[in-house]
């Protein structure tokens, strides 16, 4: 298992100690899980759910949501004046 | 308990706003010592028992969870009012809407008091892993509380509050409810909405309640299992059928897994599962000897699924979209969701997730197969006593394997509640058939009876 690249697919970024941390634990689960081979069954195609339920949906029917965006506004880490403050993208 | 304070209150001995203080001081003055609580919402609890009170002096009916104060895990979504599911990466979020099952209680004026400590993103088997501490039992401190609904078995269990709502994604509900001596109840998956649950495994993840009696899981499932439509595994049930149900031991056929149940689980917790059993049987239940054997792959199984959902499903918590950053979740998090994105990467995908989608089927197929014969499935709730923290945080595997009794109940999607045994920690663990909830909890009321922890 290369623990860098799989890393990279989560989209984690890792410090060398992590990195040695995970992989030697990742290794562990992994030869764990490896116990479902002593069963000889084959892969089958994907099951998603054993509901047997179909098409549930609501009426699309305009409903009060959130009617105050200084809310939103104020789920951002920094904010002034009702305005979301973010990094500076350019250069001076 | 419920049904206890509400009579109470609508003769009026005591008011909704009396009530709802008391609880609120006495949770804030434990959690000191409990850590069972991330935040109060105090505003939220008072308005609500004004009006519950309000309504009483009209003389107008109330529910029984009217006055009722109950407390939410973390990753259940209350509006306006923060929501970190134990992570620092989610410790500025507000929720901008209602978790469904929030929104029904506060239809039923239930006085929500505050939201639950958790392991982070409810991974976790011990209430260790959250940003905000870990949760400690209240049978005794140094012991851990089990996992991930920490802080809502443990604030059942020290009357912080009377109900509490967790989820239950592998044993996340039942596991810390054995551990605190409580009762923790999973109901069928699609039993329960879960918009505005944090998502951890969307096939597996079910909202559950913990709480001192099963009647009191009863009322409050009545209430929250309410038709929505905004989550679309919800089913709706356009007819209630009263199916048969046997309210007496007399005749009621529990199946056990006898051979399955004899390695990797505690003495003591094993020959107290034994005496239920015996108990069960002189009051005249059958026990029934079953083949469970599958059950042996549960955790591999369980392991594969839950990661692979879980690291698509935190994918979303960048800093563009939540304002945290990625190296903030903790190791745990970061570690299922390595695993999870290693199962489903190209080249991986048929040797580990669809093997296990694979095994799924045959626990469900075995499952099915016992009850045929059976009314109950009964199994301890963990193989082991709640443990002292760190124990078990070298060894993953360790820390795994405290699902082997209770993941089957999700992969297969099946109700299961746990009933305390003693006061220290053993729970005696019930499954029924998909939609059997009722039947389940009403069987679980009787059995109840003869294991009465407390007075």
């Amino acid at each position: 298992m290369n623990i860098e690249k799989i890393a990279k697919l989560a989209n984690l970024k890792l410090s060398k100690k992590e990195k040695l941390k995970f992989q030697k634990e990742m290794e562990a689960i992994l030869k764990y899980i490896d116990k479902l081979n002593e069963l000889k069954i084959d892969p089958i195609k994907p099951s998603s759910f054993i509901n047997n339920l179909e098409n549930i949906m609501y009426e699309d029917k305009e409903t009060k949501t959130l009617s105050i965006p200084a809310l939103l506004i104020k789920e951002a880490l920094k904010s002034k004046n009702g305005y979301i403050v973010a990094p500076k993208v350019l250069k001076q | 308990m419920i049904k206890e304070i509400h009579s109470k209150l609508i003769s009026k001995k005591i008011s909704a706003v009396e009530l709802v203080k008391e609880y609120l001081t006495r949770a804030k003055k434990l959690n000191k010592k409990y850590n069972s609580f991330i935040s109060f919402t105090d505003e939220l609890a008072i308005k609500t028992a004004k009006s519950v009170d309000d309504k009483i002096k009209k003389g107008e009916n109330i529910g029984y969870l009217a006055g009722i104060p109950i407390s939410i895990k973390d990753n259940i979504l209350v509006k306006a009012y923060k929501a970190t599911a134990g992570s620092k990466i989610l410790k500025n979020y507000t929720a901008s809407y209602d978790a469904d099952v929030v929104s029904f209680l506060k239809q039923e004026q239930a006085l929500i008091i505050g939201k639950t400590n958790m392991d982070e993103f409810a991974m976790g088997a011990s209430g260790e892993y959250s940003a905000f501490g870990r949760t400690k039992n209240p049978i005794n401190i140094d012991l851990v509380t089990g996992g991930s609904s920490s802080g809502s078995a443990a604030s059942v269990a020290s009357n912080q509050a009377i109900v509490s709502l967790g989820s239950d994604t592998g044993g996340s509900v039942r596991e810390p409810a054995s551990f605190c001596s409580v009762v923790g109840f999973k109901p069928t998956y699609g039993k329960v909405s879960r918009s505005g649950l944090i998502a951890m495994a969307s096939s597996l993840d079910q909202i559950g309640i913990i709480s001192n009696n099963v009647s009191d899981a009863a009322i409050t499932l009545k209430v929250i299992s309410k038709d929505t439509s905004y989550d679309s595994t919800k089913k709706i049930f356009t007819n209630i059928t009263n199916t048969k149900t046997i309210n007496q031991l007399k005749g009621l056929r529990i199946g056990t897994p006898k051979t399955f149940l004899k390695h990797g689980i505690e003495q003591v917790v094993l020959s107290s599962f034994n005496n239920s059993l015996q108990k069960l049987e002189k009051n005249g239940a059958e026990i029934i000897n079953i083949d469970l054997s599958i059950l042996e792959y549960v955790v591999a199984c369980y392991y594969i699924i839950m990661s692979a959902e879980a690291s698509s499903n935190l994918a979303r918590y960048t800093h563009i979209r939540y304002g945290g950053n990625r190296k903030d979740f903790g190791n745990e998090v970061k570690k299922r969701i390595l695993l999870g994105t290693y199962v489903l990467s190209s080249g991986y995908f048929d040797k580990y997730y669809n093997k296990a989608i694979a095994v799924k089927e045959r626990i469900l197929e075995s499952l099915n197969k016992a009850f045929n014969s059976v009314d109950l499935i009964a199994m301890p709730t963990t193989p082991t006593r709640p443990f002292k923290p760190g124990e078990r945080s070298k060894n993953p595997i360790a820390m795994y394997l405290e699902d082997i009794f209770t993941a089957s109940a999700n992969l297969s999607e099946m109700p299961a509640i746990s009933l305390p045994l003693s006061k220290n920690g053993i729970g005696l663990q019930l499954m029924a058939r998909k939609w059997e909830d009722e039947k389940l909890l009403i069987n679980a009321m009787n059995v109840e009876q003869l294991f009465k922890t407390k007075d």
